[in-house]
């Protein structure tokens, strides 16, 4: 993204904007779309984004921050978009986490369904985290840029997004047996 | 396994298309077409400091003005010289204390301010990046972590910018500092580089060393009981696979579980002590109560670390979601993020959960910063995020709210942490 297109955007250049937006495009759907599990609602995340952008645009001091903060808005609109739609699954056992689980091979057989379901649990901010860091390839400082958190709080929701969703899928094969292995008072 | 489960999830996410419907980005453009750009920033204190714009005062005449400035300065002297000579008492570590200046960081340098007048000069400055300043309990120190090329210093200064000195390295990045009680030293939480989890450390206030907490368990959230020798942390057994709240001495002994529920490790979080140390509050998502979304528990501690009490507490029966608990000096009052519908706004209720009211403004922002009190109990700091460049606080948005009346003012001057003085 050329600092040149966005001081343009900011002076309202809308032809400018426009190929910002369209080079950006794809690369923002994909990531909306691994944090929401859905099309649909990565394109209202995307298009909130831009939205924002344009209108906003002329308060970015620095045009070399752009792409952090286009990030930045598009997992605004991710939490946005979660949050009135109220995907978030709550319904978990009681104390499932603390379960002894079999610990080795678990993640190698989750099933996508699995993962999915896992990943939906999982709070927006730690699904951002781990798509910005598993599948965009951010590293741990520049993921902290783009959320305004600390990173060693990066380290953070990535370990625990793992574990979280090994617990989940723990759980649902627990869930989905009579018998469970879970020893009284751990 | 979780070094498993990140390559499944790795794999797993990078199925799935890679681009777009093109309508969709039609959609979107055409969207942008429709809207307005807002002005940038109409404030000239977003953008240069703030002594600078403020207005001039109207000048005296020339040699009644030199005389003026003269005397003002003799008892300016004079003042400082009285006041050098006193050892300025310092305030009890907890309850309420006298508000003192407050200190934030901006690009890379701290500074300090006078919260009312918003007047602020550089606390520390340079070519390295200052950040996360907190002030000790006493008043008379400030710690803030600095970032070099080679790594992370802990580092601390008095308020006037002396005695400049640094803690010792911190092994990965900060996840948050807290100050021992008496002062002598700090607690910080910091990730490895292999994303396995936080570990946290006693750093000596006097550079003498830093020391592991040595749990044999990650420890997220370690936080210091007030007026004890004790932490609090929510911990991940690497071993045993299993994550709870712990409580544990400062030197690593008397490591003990707590028993608050909970039902999942990532639904889990944020726990801060009550100033008076008897209560733990947290956030948790909602299965406690049944209820949906982010809700706040209070749990009693008894001095052995048992738990002798746990009320989840939902304060607005209306909310979405409550969130960000932030304890009263009094610790009999707790103010936090009511959210509902998507629009946010701070709630100020007893700690019992009866008393509830919203006070300030009513924001659609999804960040805010939760809620922050003034030394003095009367006061609280709200902070929204915008989506704009992290790590500049003069681009935040800000209001001092009158807890007695719940009337706001915006204000122009961060407020990172609150110096404490006594009453």
């Amino acid at each position: 993204m050329t600092s040149e297109l966005v001081e343009r955007a900011q002076r309202g250049d809308h032809e400018a904007f426009d190929a910002i937006a369209s080079a950006a495009y794809h690369r923002l759907y994909a990531i909306a779309r691994r944090i929401l599990r859905d099309g649909y609602a990565a394109e209202d995340a995307v298009q909130d984004a831009f939205v924002k952008a344009w209108r906003e645009i002329r308060g970015l001091r620095d045009p070399g921050a752009f792409d952090a903060w286009l990030h930045r808005l598009l997992v605004n609109a991710c939490r946005d978009h979660a949050r009135r739609t109220r995907r978030r699954v709550i319904e978990l056992p009681e104390l499932a986490i603390d379960r002894e689980e079999p610990r080795d091979d678990l993640a190698q057989l989750a099933d996508r369904d699995e993962l999915e379901r896992a990943f939906l649990e999982l709070s927006v901010e730690h699904r951002a985290v781990l798509v910005l860091t598993h599948y965009v390839g951010l590293p741990a400082p520049e993921v902290a840029r783009v959320l305004g958190v600390p990173p060693g709080t990066v380290a953070s929701r990535l370990h625990y997004g793992a574990r979280a969703m090994r617990a989940a899928i723990g759980r649902e094969r627990d869930a989905a047996q009579p018998v469970t292995t879970a020893e009284p008072g751990r | 396994m979780n070094e498993s489960m990140d390559r499944v999830l790795a794999d797993w996410l990078r199925e799935g298309p890679e681009t777009g419907p093109r309508e969709g980005l039609e959609r979107a453009l055409a969207a942008t077409r429709r809207v307005g750009q807002k002005p940038g920033w109409a404030l000239p204190e977003r953008w240069i400091p703030m002594q600078l714009t403020m207005a001039r005062t109207p000048s005296l005449r020339p040699i009644l003005a030199i005389a003026t400035v003269v005397l003002l300065t003799l008892a300016l002297v004079a003042a400082a010289l009285y006041i050098g000579s006193q050892r300025r008492p310092l305030p009890a570590p907890f309850g309420p204390a006298r508000n003192g200046a407050v200190v934030y960081s901006e690009a890379g340098d701290l500074f300090i301010a006078n919260q009312l007048s918003g007047e602020a000069r550089a606390l520390v400055s340079g070519p390295d990046t200052d950040s996360y300043p907190a002030f000790a309990n006493q008043g008379d120190r400030v710690a803030f972590v600095r970032e070099t090329d080679g790594g992370f210093q802990v580092m601390s200064v008095n308020p006037d910018g002396s005695d400049l000195r640094s803690l010792g390295e911190l092994p990965g990045g900060l996840d948050r500092m807290t100050w021992s009680p008496d002062g002598t030293s700090l607690l910080v939480s910091y990730s490895d580089t292999d994303y396995k989890g936080l570990t946290a450390a006693v750093v000596n206030a006097d550079g003498s060393g830093l020391k592991e907490l040595a749990t044999g368990m990650t420890t997220d959230y370690a936080t210091w009981r007030p007026d004890s020798n004790q932490i609090v942390f929510r911990g991940h057994d690497l071993e045993a696979d299993t994550s709870s709240a712990y409580i544990v001495d400062a030197d690593g002994t008397n490591l003990q579980r707590l028993d608050i529920p909970s039902q999942g490790d990532v639904d889990f979080e944020g726990m801060t002590w009550s100033p008076d140390g008897k209560h733990l509050s947290f956030m948790s998502a909602g299965e406690l109560s049944g209820l949906t979304g982010w809700q706040i528990n209070v749990a009693d501690i008894g001095a052995d670390g048992s738990v002798t009490a746990l009320h989840p507490l939902r304060f607005d029966p209306d909310a979405d979601e409550e969130y960000y608990p932030s304890w009263s000096p009094d610790s009999r009052q707790l103010a936090f993020m009511r959210e509902k519908d998507l629009r946010r706004q701070v709630g100020i209720a007893n700690a019992d959960g009866t008393g509830f009211r919203l006070v300030g403004p009513e924001t659609v922002t999804p960040y805010m910063l939760g809620p922050t009190w003034s030394p003095d109990g009367k006061t609280l700091v709200i902070t929204e995020i915008p989506d704009f460049e992290p790590l500049r606080e003069r681009q935040r948005k800000m209001w001092t709210v009158n807890v007695a009346t719940g009337a706001h003012d915006e204000v122009q001057t961060p407020v990172a942490t609150w110096q404490r003085l006594a009453p």
